[in-house]
């Protein structure tokens, strides 16, 4: 499912690529955060990280593909306070716009991205979750050239994650608040 | 976890009241009806009779009376009605029927409960080859087995502690027949025999389940060695001579001793009481010979397989009533002190005592139990849970070992009843869980004790009614 995702986007990249201006390769980490407060209370806010590629066409417009990991969180859950781990990853896609300054380059994106989550419950009453939910999310954020081709980035991403894969709809949506570093490499 | 969803059922037990006891029945053949007896007090006092024209008619003959291990119910067997009537005990001074089975051409004689109270084997007085299993979970059906051995047949039965291995008492071809009973309490998995001295007609097993003692009607007794699940030898103590014909035989509740109910000196003199001094598997000695004169009289018949001799749970008292059929009507059962072996009669003032048991008050079930629904939340989705409490009841003589609970459909029948859990004495509560939210279930929590007796059930079941909380 994640590499049809890959392929997807990677297909949709190369045909415009030859129009592009330059090329961005980055990797953020940061905190996620979740709405959900069910959510929240067994597993808490955690890290995540995200890779990206991404290609500047013209104007500023962008796009962009990455894959979020590290949301990994183990809680005691239920009534038996039974040992629980849950897992989100993303494949995402995006565009964007950014506006070139003189070493700084604030920019915004909307995306869409396919979510995996898993939750394991170590009880034989329990059964395990492992199912996929896409949505669009929106992010904002600045890089700054301390040198001619690396930048540092600082993000904010919000994603609307509501998924039912039972009865109960849970929102496992929440902000990131990423910073990382960047290289772009220029025609 | 501070967030789940509370719904509560409402609360059904089962009690009972505490007797003085140790309890006594006799079962009147030619009356028929039964009277319970209270041993313990001087006199002994009388109840009853009980359920006369609810047991069969004058002429049929009720003959053998046994108890369930949890003293709740006592199992009658009527030799010409062909039936076996289950009688709820738990209430001594006003005993009920609770249930019969016809077995058809079948003419029940002795009856022997296992001790882990889930079968009783039955004996055919009409010399047919034929043994009934009753299952007692349901008492609602019945297995016939035929001997294998041609020309074989029982007249008395008893089932070893193991549950598994049987003793029966064939007459006509002076021996014993035992074997292994099958798992499904249905009939027998083998089947061996072994000599006896002439006329065995009863027999009963230590509470060890390593002494087993035949009374055989020429004034001896049998001794014999249970040495494996459905395997017995001769013991070392081959048989010993007594003064009179005995007819009924049975131990102590510690097993070291044994005590015999014998026909006395001949037609129209009054019965005897002998005891044994128990050494050891297989190895029995005479103690007393003679060792109480009883208010019964002897006939020339000797009851078959019927149990006339019964020793009380705390091993205080025997109680007996005769050794063999007659329309004797007065003063015909004796309670026999153990300490003294003096006799005292008991005017049951009915026709023809013929078997007797003794009894306790009943094993009591879990008390106080209760039902509740809870929602387990594991976000994603949701556990339902029915957690069962109860409370241990300190009416039980024997200390509790395992709880055990059982499941139904709460609109199936009673007989749908499933095992779904046990949980040791010093947990109180038992979670049925991975239910779905529509699920309704009735269940039942038992007690089993360190015999391995098991009560009569608790039984909780309700209508749901929802209650949000956290």
């Amino acid at each position: 499912m994640k590499k049809s995702y890959l392929v997807i986007v990677v297909l949709l990249i190369l045909p415009v690529a030859v129009y592009a201006v330059d090329f961005s390769f980055g990797f953020q980490a940061g905190l996620r955060t979740v709405n959900d407060p069910n959510i929240k209370d067994v597993y808490k806010n955690g890290l995540c990280y995200f890779p990206y590629a991404a290609v500047n066409l013209f104007k500023g417009f962008t796009i962009g593909a990455g894959y979020e990991f590290g949301y990994s969180r183990d809680g005691k859950i239920g009534i038996y306070k039974e040992a629980t781990t849950l897992k989100v990853t993303g494949i995402e896609a995006f565009v964007g716009y950014q506006y070139s300054l003189p070493m700084v380059t604030p920019y915004v994106f909307v995306g869409f991205g396919s979510f995996s989550y898993t939750q394991t419950v170590d009880s034989p009453a329990a059964q395990n979750v492992d199912k996929t939910q896409s949505t669009f999310f929106v992010a904002g954020g600045i890089k700054v050239y301390p040198m001619k081709n690396l930048y540092i980035s600082a993000e904010v991403k919000y994603v609307p994650l509501k998924v039912t894969p039972y009865e109960e709809e849970v929102d496992l949506g929440g902000l990131r608040f990423m910073g990382g570093l960047g290289f772009t490499f220029g025609y | 976890m501070k967030k789940f969803i509370g719904l509560f059922i409402f609360i059904a037990f089962l009690g009972s009241l505490a007797f003085a006891g140790p309890w006594g029945i006799v079962v009147n053949s030619d009356s028929m009806n039964i009277q319970t007896i209270d041993l313990g007090q001087t006199p002994p006092k009388v109840y009853g009779p009980f359920l006369t024209g609810s047991l069969g008619t004058s002429g049929q003959g009720l003959l053998d009376v046994a108890i369930t291990p949890d003293s709740n119910y006592a199992l009658v067997s009527n030799f010409g009605g062909h039936k076996v009537y289950r009688i709820d005990i738990s209430n001594p001074i006003s005993p009920t029927l609770a249930g019969s089975l016809d077995l058809g051409s079948f003419g029940p004689e002795d009856i022997a409960i296992s001790p882990n109270g889930r079968f009783a084997v039955i004996s055919d007085g009409t010399g047919a080859r034929q043994l009934a299993f009753i299952n007692l979970s349901s008492f609602s059906n019945y297995s016939l087995y035929t001997l294998t051995t041609a020309n074989h047949y029982a007249q008395a039965a008893a089932i070893g502690t193991d549950n598994s291995t049987i003793i029966l008492c064939d007459s006509a071809n002076n021996c014993i027949i035992f074997g292994q009973i099958n798992a499904t309490f249905s009939g027998l998995i083998s089947e061996s025999t072994l000599t006896s001295d002439s006329y065995p007609i009863n027999v009963a097993i230590s509470p060890d389940g390593a002494t087993v003692l035949v009374v055989c009607g020429y004034r001896r007794i049998s001794v014999y060695q249970i040495t494996g699940p459905g395997l017995v030898a001769r013991g070392s103590t081959a048989s010993i001579t007594l003064l009179d014909p005995p007819q009924s035989v049975a131990f102590s509740p510690d097993g070291k001793k044994a005590y015999a109910l014998c026909m006395g000196a001949g037609s129209g003199n009054p019965n005897t009481f002998s005891w044994f001094q128990v050494n050891g598997p297989g190895n029995v000695t005479l103690g007393g010979d003679r060792a109480a004169t009883l208010v019964s009289i002897a006939y020339v018949t000797l009851w078959f397989g019927v149990d006339t001799l019964a020793v009380s749970p705390s091993g205080d008292y025997a109680i007996a009533s005769k050794t063999g059929p007659g329309t004797d009507i007065r003063n015909r059962v004796s309670r026999i002190n153990l300490s003294n072996y003096q006799a005292t009669a008991i005017d049951t003032t009915q026709i023809d005592a013929a078997g007797v048991a003794t009894f306790n008050e009943s094993m009591f079930p879990p008390y106080n139990a209760s039902l509740s629904r809870l929602t387990n939340n594991y976000i994603f989705y949701k556990e339902y849970i029915n957690r069962l409490t109860w409370q241990a009841n300190a009416k039980n003589k024997y200390p509790i070992s395992t709880y055990v609970i059982y499941r139904k459909a709460a609109s199936a029948s009673d007989t749908t009843y499933t095992k779904v859990g046990e949980v040791t004495s010093s947990t109180l509560q038992y979670d049925d869980r991975g239910l779905k939210k529509t699920d309704e279930f009735a269940y039942r929590i038992t007690s089993i004790d360190s015999r391995g007796v098991e009560s009569a059930p608790a039984e909780v079941s309700g209508i749901i009614v929802l209650r949000r909380g956290r």
